[in-house]
């Protein structure tokens, strides 16, 4: 009995030891805190996640502008980025809502839309939009800043001048963005500055570039610590450069109609999502469904949710394109979990755990625009 | 299950709870090594090197003296370089240049908006070949031809403009011949479609760079010719 007894006790302790292990064993495993990489370098999408969403936020990102399609001819029409917005449309982040229709330019080159600061005034303020006045960089400037603000008053952001008082400009990008003017003798131009301290530009219906003007091989990479010396270059030369903070978001989803030349104010308001083409401008789609549009050819749209229910979720998707579109969610490190295919492409269905953030990304698997409506449940 | 057993297990959830505090505690100062104890010797040597790598710093910078205002700011007309080699400083800079996409040269002038010299370069045209002058712009305008015909009339004297494109603007400019002083033509064709003739005036910073005359305003004419 009692050799039962001493038996028993031995086992109860060392079930008791053992306890005391694991315990200790998984004191050393837990995490202390979340392990979010916040460069976002780790899952299948790399460079622009964040756990928060900035919507100011920016990056160099040429190949989502500049187009590699076959050659277009005049008159053609094109859902390509690149010739829906201008140097002004760049910074701004104005799209052409539609198509561009390709327009010769002089010498042979096609153009297609060049937004115009004081296109978006609004229809009581048409008149007061000022037709700038070239030959003195000095009062181009103040016509076209006057025009800028006409355009943030109807649109619902400010514009204030920001003079650097060092010879290296200030980064922003967390709540506001940073753009720089040049006001020159025939032209003006805008930059736009990214949230690592570059800056880049698109002149008029040409490419995207983080590289001054000049001739190839003396191209400097635009910086905070060059742009004030490097924005008036090329025809620009000698031309007026001012820094203005802007509360206007760097999302591209923002487009409107093009009514440029037909005396009626431009429509800004046919967006039917504002969610961002990166991580960071993710928007919250904690609904039923969510309605939007792919904006042109190389729109991306990012929602994020917010998962109160553990459970198997079904997205389905609605679209009125033919050549459809790309429904894939992401955790909230980038990883890819589940996309629509070639089986189904109409559905996708994925656990998804509470008190966890999801991606949602809508890709265009076409050429053209858009709608779609998501559904989730 | 026994008093004994249950004391047993009592007592050994009261060491599992304290025992699991004192690993969580102490599991920090496990994982991380000790700290090394820096000798009088180490400390020296950091100094050392940190004031070697001081005068370094400081010798490189020296010989930009000459770039530098009293002040400490740059000089104007030393911006470019000083920036430049503030830049190449920073390594990451390197992998942000991008190649340059464009290599044939006749493409590199026409990206960089110099039309009619591209057509000279591909031989689409003579070097010697008819150029607008201000006599010709005159000559036209007099002609009282509407805003688009008197750009293709422009064209049939010279097809290609010396530079074209813009930025903010899609413009073609050229240069007129016989004017020394660089007057010049530019056509605005699309965006607030105009023409004006650019007569060079001052240093365009003091004072007007350019007396700006507008031909066209679509096809309204807004110039009574003096000149």
């Amino acid at each position: 009995m009692v050799c039962c007894k001493v038996k028993k006790q031995i086992f109860v302790w060392m079930l008791s030891l053992l306890l005391l292990l694991a315990a200790s064993l998984g004191c050393f495993a837990a995490p202390t805190s979340l392990d979010i990489d916040p460069a976002g370098q780790a899952g299948s999408r790399s460079g622009s996640f964040s756990g928060t969403p900035n919507p100011f936020y920016s990056e160099y990102d040429p190949d989502k502008f500049n187009y590699s399609g076959p050659a277009l001819a005049v008159g053609d029409q094109t859902d390509a980025i690149q010739f829906k917005m201008n140097c002004y449309g760049y910074a701004l982040r104005f799209v052409l809502f539609g198509q561009a229709t390709m327009t010769l330019a002089p010498g042979g080159g096609l153009a297609g839309c060049l937004q115009q600061p004081g296109d978006f005034a609004s229809a009581a303020d048409r008149s007061l939009v000022r037709t700038p006045v070239y030959g003195i960089p000095a009062d181009t400037m103040a016509d076209l800043v006057y025009n800028m603000q006409l355009d943030a008053s109807r649109l619902g952001y400010s514009v204030v001048e920001y003079v650097p008082d060092t010879s290296v400009v200030a980064q922003f990008g967390s709540y506001n963005r940073l753009i720089a003017v040049v006001a020159g003798t025939c032209d003006y131009h805008f930059y736009m500055q990214h949230n690592d301290g570059t800056w880049s530009h698109k002149p008029g219906s040409s490419y995207v570039t983080n590289l001054s003007f000049g001739a190839p091989g003396s191209q400097q990479v635009l910086t905070n610590s060059n742009i004030r010396s490097l924005a008036a270059t090329g025809i620009y030369t000698g031309g007026c450069v001012k820094f203005f903070v802007v509360t206007r978001d760097a999302v591209l989803d923002h487009p409107h109609f093009n009514t440029a030349g037909a005396g009626l104010p431009q429509h800004l308001f046919a967006e039917d999502d504002v969610a961002g083409d990166y991580f960071c401008q993710a928007v919250s789609a904690n609904a039923a469904y969510v309605t939007g549009r792919l904006d042109f050819s190389t729109d991306e749209d990012i929602f994020y949710y917010d998962i109160v229910y553990s459970g198997l979720y079904y997205v389905w998707i609605t679209t009125d394109s033919w050549e459809g579109i790309s429904c894939e969610i992401y955790d909230m490190y980038g990883t890819l979990l589940a996309q629509n295919s070639g089986d189904d492409m109409f559905c996708v269905e994925q656990y998804l755990s509470s008190g966890l953030r999801y991606y949602l990304l809508v890709r265009n698997l076409g050429v053209l625009t858009s709608g779609y409506l998501i559904e989730i449940y | 299950m026994k008093k004994s057993h249950i004391i047993i297990l009592a007592a050994t959830a009261v060491l599992l709870i304290a025992g699991s505090l004192a690993v969580w505690t102490l599991a920090d100062r496990w994982a991380a090594p000790p700290a090394p104890i820096q000798t009088a010797d180490k400390e020296n040597e950091a100094e050392e090197r940190q004031k070697l790598e001081q005068q370094r710093y400081e010798e490189y910078w020296s010989q930009f003296a000459y770039m530098l205002n009293p002040d400490g700011s740059v000089k104007e007309e030393f911006l470019n370089d000083y920036y430049a080699i503030i830049d190449a400083q920073n390594p990451e800079l390197e992998e942000r240049r991008q190649p340059p996409v464009i290599t044939d040269p006749i493409d590199a002038l026409k990206a960089s908006g110099y039309i009619w010299q591209a057509a000279v370069a591909s031989g689409e045209i003579p070097a010697d070949s008819r150029r607008l002058t201000l006599a010709d712009v005159q000559a036209l305008y007099a002609r009282n031809l509407p805003f688009q015909e008197f750009i293709e009339a422009v064209s049939a004297i010279q097809p290609y403009p010396d530079w074209g494109y813009g930025s903010g603007q899609t413009l073609m400019i050229y240069w007129l011949q016989g004017t020394e002083d660089g007057t010049r033509l530019i056509i605005y064709p699309f965006e607030n479609p105009r023409i004006t003739l650019y007569f060079p005036k001052g240093d365009g910073i003091e004072s007007p760079r350019y007396e700006v005359v507008t031909l066209y305003q679509l096809n309204v004419r807004y110039y009574e010719w003096n000149h």
